[in-house]
């Protein structure tokens, strides 16, 4: 039970300190909770971009959560201002305290320059999750996009962030790869810091 | 109960149990059918079945009857336990004996019932040990994959990539 066992009961929840915390979650019962986000949402939707949208949304929320968090454990209260700075620190930090381990890769997008890309191999959460045929490019690495979204915005770089599956060769299951498309206005204030 | 007291983590992420497979590879394994309580076929996957004598429909009707019949009779003839549930009675999982193969001179079909009705049928060459532990071990990849699978409606027939994938990787292991 909560609070069993406490010896000294704070009289408001702000001067509670801030523990660290349980450091991990049983597998099967975020999955099991995960499936059930997805299914409720799946009967509230006419159509996939819908569904897709409400997931970002839920993560969403994750996000801009885990960022003042972070910010406060791991980092020491200092924010970061520089693109290569938030990036490094989504693609480890973030990574590292969500997921267990730090993302695949992080690369810079060679089309455009506002693009970049964090691959993993497969995502954690869609690691029990296989698309019917029917539902088409459908994935549920969109909560995951939207947690880097929130992370992204609150940090004061505002970006477009989606998650595809993309093809590889030499590997059964396809990788899944978030995409990040920063605005215009990180770009000129990254070039004017130099 | 039985059903979860034998093996404490029987999760499919450490090694498989029942390890190397044979020169044949997969020709150890003929069919599986999935069962739901209701006698709905889940699943029905054959690597190696020469002689088909019935229509698909026919023949998910025909196991599960037999399967149905075959429990009701063993917990009849059944010398050891005190009390018995009528012949036809659909029972309780974990109620009355419940049998786990029978063997033929060309094949042996081990059964496994979990608690919540699903039944797993394996029909293997005769050669195969007992395989009770290779039938936990696969109702442990379909709760992986398939009821951990939000894009999976459960009553449905199972078309999930990621649990045929596994399940055809373990069953080419079954000695």
């Amino acid at each position: 039970m909560i609070g069993v066992g406490k010896t000294k009961q704070y009289s408001n929840v702000l001067e509670k300190p801030l523990s660290r915390g349980r450091q991990e979650v049983s597998l099967s019962a975020f999955a099991f909770l995960f499936s059930e986000l997805v299914q409720y949402n799946q009967t509230h939707v006419d159509n996939i971009g819908e569904l897709e949208r409400r997931l970002e949304d839920a993560g969403y929320s994750v996000g801009a959560r885990v960022l003042e968090l972070l910010c406060h454990r791991e980092r020491g209260n200092r924010r970061e201002t520089r693109l290569l700075g938030i990036l490094s620190f989504v693609h480890s930090t973030v990574w590292k305290v969500l997921f267990g381990k730090v993302a695949d890769s992080l690369e810079k997008g060679t089309e455009h320059e506002d693009e970049y890309m964090i691959s993993e191999k497969e995502l954690l959460v869609n690691r029990f999750i296989s698309t019917p045929k029917d539902m088409g490019a459908f994935n549920c690495g969109a909560f995951v996009a939207g947690i880097v979204r929130g992370v992204l915005e609150n940090a004061g770089f505002p970006a477009v962030v989606t998650a595809h599956f993309v093809p590889m060769e030499g590997l059964q299951r396809p990788r899944t790869t978030i995409l990040i498309k920063f605005a215009e206005e990180v770009l000129r204030r990254e070039a004017r810091l130099g | 109960m039985q059903f979860f007291g034998a093996s404490a983590e029987s999760n499919p992420s450490p090694l498989a149990p029942a390890g190397t497979g044979t020169g044949l590879l997969g020709n150890n394994t003929f069919m599986i059918y999935f069962f739901n309580r209701n006698g709905e076929c889940l699943l029905y996957r054959e690597w190696h079945r020469p002689l088909k004598t019935l229509e698909s429909h026919q023949d998910h009707k025909l196991m599960f009857g037999l399967l149905f019949s075959l429990k009701s009779f063993t917990t009849k003839l059944d010398p050891i336990s005190a009390e018995k549930g009528s012949l036809g009675v659909p029972l309780l999982p974990g109620q009355g004996c419940s049998f786990h193969c029978f063997c033929t001179n060309t094949y042996k079909l081990s059964f496994m019932e979990s608690p919540s009705g699903i039944k797993i049928i394996l029909v293997t060459h005769p050669k195969c040990g007992d395989l009770r532990e290779s039938l936990r071990y696969i109702y442990n990849i379909y709760v992986d994959y398939v009821m951990k699978n939000p894009l999976y409606a459960p009553g449905t027939a199972i078309k999930c990539e990621l649990f045929n994938t596994k399940l055809d990787q373990y069953i080419r292991t079954i000695v």
